[in-house]
């Protein structure tokens, strides 16, 4: 078998016959290579003939088409895929000049920093209820309590000679005031609450420095007692009571809860009130100012 | 501006930020992708995916175009490496149940006894199918852009960054080899004459 043009080699021209069946071969001599050796050449006109079959096969075979408005909607599904992209140029904002770090830590600071301003306020605009409710008068008689018996001594010592600041500072006993006025009803029977549970234990408080009380009273001469009275009553105590009526007339009906329940606490408590009957009026009223006073 | 202005003036529009003028780029040639694709991976569902997927890198890549080429090559290669890519996919995982496939192939050969009494009945498509399937994919894509699209070996070869002569090549045995598959399904016989 032999080629016959000296231009194209065998395989060019078999290469060229899916273009010679279309009539697609612009070049005229390549078209009439591969005439020639279809006439002259029995395998290549084989070729030619199944190459011929094959494409003729596929011009009556179509591939079927894709179902209704598939075209209609096949733009919108695009556009479905790809717009969650756009906003991220269009609409991310501010932001969109932050690095990712500061996109989470601005509100964080800004939550807490709110936060923390409104529970700074909130401590500003109401000290005396936070106190009152934080440091209650029945944890600081606690701490008295836990300090031992030799600081109870000292206190007590320097309340007789009037040093005593947390007696005698005005401002905390006007805070206790202002606290009473402040508080609704409710609050006043939690106060009330609190002192029996205050005058308990300084019931104990009594009892177990009941020697150390009447060391005292035995040891010092009365006389000091009845020449300090004035000094008393007319520099300190003048402090003391320098609160408003209504808080007065609470607190002596606490005080008056108290003593009853210190008169009725028990035989240690009978003993105690044998005590105080024995003592001299002034003594007993004295006591009581005192008691009055400290809210015990 | 419309489906029917010319590709450098939607491309332009669209560079300049007019989403609409992508919107017509795809209705303009939704249909020639879409049944190319559907040629080359020859099933429908696929064909829509790998459609979106085309337009979707289109999309994101239209504004690196510079237009040393032609707007079509660009986009057919796109649409060819994708259906392409698919069809390896395909073919490995074919190959992990390759003995699943050989019995699968042993039955389609030996139904086509059956198969060849009624080519009338059987839907010629499916034929059409079954002979596609038997081509490598780069003779697959060549074969359809040649055959189906009516490009030249010059620009298929540009789409596919191989040489004129291996595309004609490519297009001569992919037709040999649907004929020997046709051949041997004794379609000859009965559809051609």
């Amino acid at each position: 078998m032999e080629n016959k043009s000296k231009d194209y080699s065998r395989e060019d021209l078999m290469q060229s016959i899916p273009d010679f069946i279309n009539g697609e071969i612009s070049d005229i001599g390549l078209s009439n290579a591969v005439r020639n050796l279809i006439e002259t050449d029995n395998d290549f006109k084989n070729e030619y003939d199944e190459i011929n079959k094959t494409l003729s096969f596929f011009t009556k075979a179509e591939f079927p088409e894709p179902p209704d408005n598939f075209f209609n909607n096949l733009p919108v599904r695009i556009n479905e895929r790809i717009k969650p992209n756009i906003p991220l140029t269009e609409n991310s904002g501010v932001f969109q000049y932050f690095p990712k770090v500061w996109k989470i830590i601005i509100p964080a600071l800004t939550v807490i920093l709110i936060a923390a301003f409104f529970l700074f306020r909130q401590e500003n605009t109401d000290p005396v209820l936070t106190k009152s409710e934080n440091t209650s008068p029945v944890q600081e008689r606690n701490n008295s309590t836990n300090s031992g018996s030799e600081n109870q001594i000292e206190k007590k010592d320097n309340f007789f000679t009037g040093s005593d600041k947390s007696l005698t500072d005005p401002g905390i006993t006007e805070k206790e005031t202002n606290s009473n006025t402040e508080l609704n009803q409710k609050t006043k029977n939690t106060n009330i609450r609190k002192h029996e549970v205050i005058s308990d234990q300084k019931s104990n408080n009594l009892i177990s420095d009941n020697t150390t009380f009447e060391n005292e009273n035995k040891s010092e001469d009365v006389s000091v007692y009845e020449n300090n009275d004035t000094d008393i009553a007319g520099t300190d105590f003048a402090d003391i009571f320098d609160i408003d009526e209504s808080n007065e007339i609470e607190d002596t009906g606490e005080i008056e809860i108290e003593e009853s329940e210190l008169l009725n606490s028990g035989e240690s408590d009978v003993n105690l009130q044998n005590e105080f009957r024995e003592l001299s009026p002034s003594d007993q009223q004295e006591i009581l100012n005192v008691l009055k006073e400290t809210k015990i | 501006m419309n489906i029917n202005s010319d590709d450098e003036l939607l491309i332009a529009a669209f560079k300049a930020g007019n989403e609409n003028a992508f919107n017509f780029i795809v209705r303009k040639y939704q249909k020639r992708i879409y049944m190319l694709i559907r040629k080359m991976v020859l099933d429908h569902d696929d064909a829509d995916d790998i459609t979106q997927d085309v337009f979707i890198k289109l999309y994101r890549s239209l504004n690196n175009f510079r237009g040393d080429s032609k707007f079509f090559t660009y986009l057919y290669k796109i649409a060819v490496n994708y259906s392409i890519n698919h069809l390896n996919r395909k073919n490995k995982l074919n190959k992990r149940n390759s003995e699943f496939d050989e019995t699968n192939e042993f039955h389609s050969y030996d139904s086509a006894n059956d198969f060849s009494e009624n080519t009338d009945e059987k839907d010629r498509s499916e034929i059409l199918k079954e002979a596609i399937e038997t081509l490598p994919e780069q003779q697959r894509a060549v074969f359809i852009m040649r055959y189906y699209e009516n490009l030249s070996y010059e620009e298929i070869s540009r789409i596919l960054d191989k040489s004129v002569g291996g595309m004609k090549a490519n297009y001569f045995h992919a037709l040999k080899k649907i004929g020997s598959c046709l051949k041997k399904n004794k379609i000859f016989e009965n559809v051609l004459h």
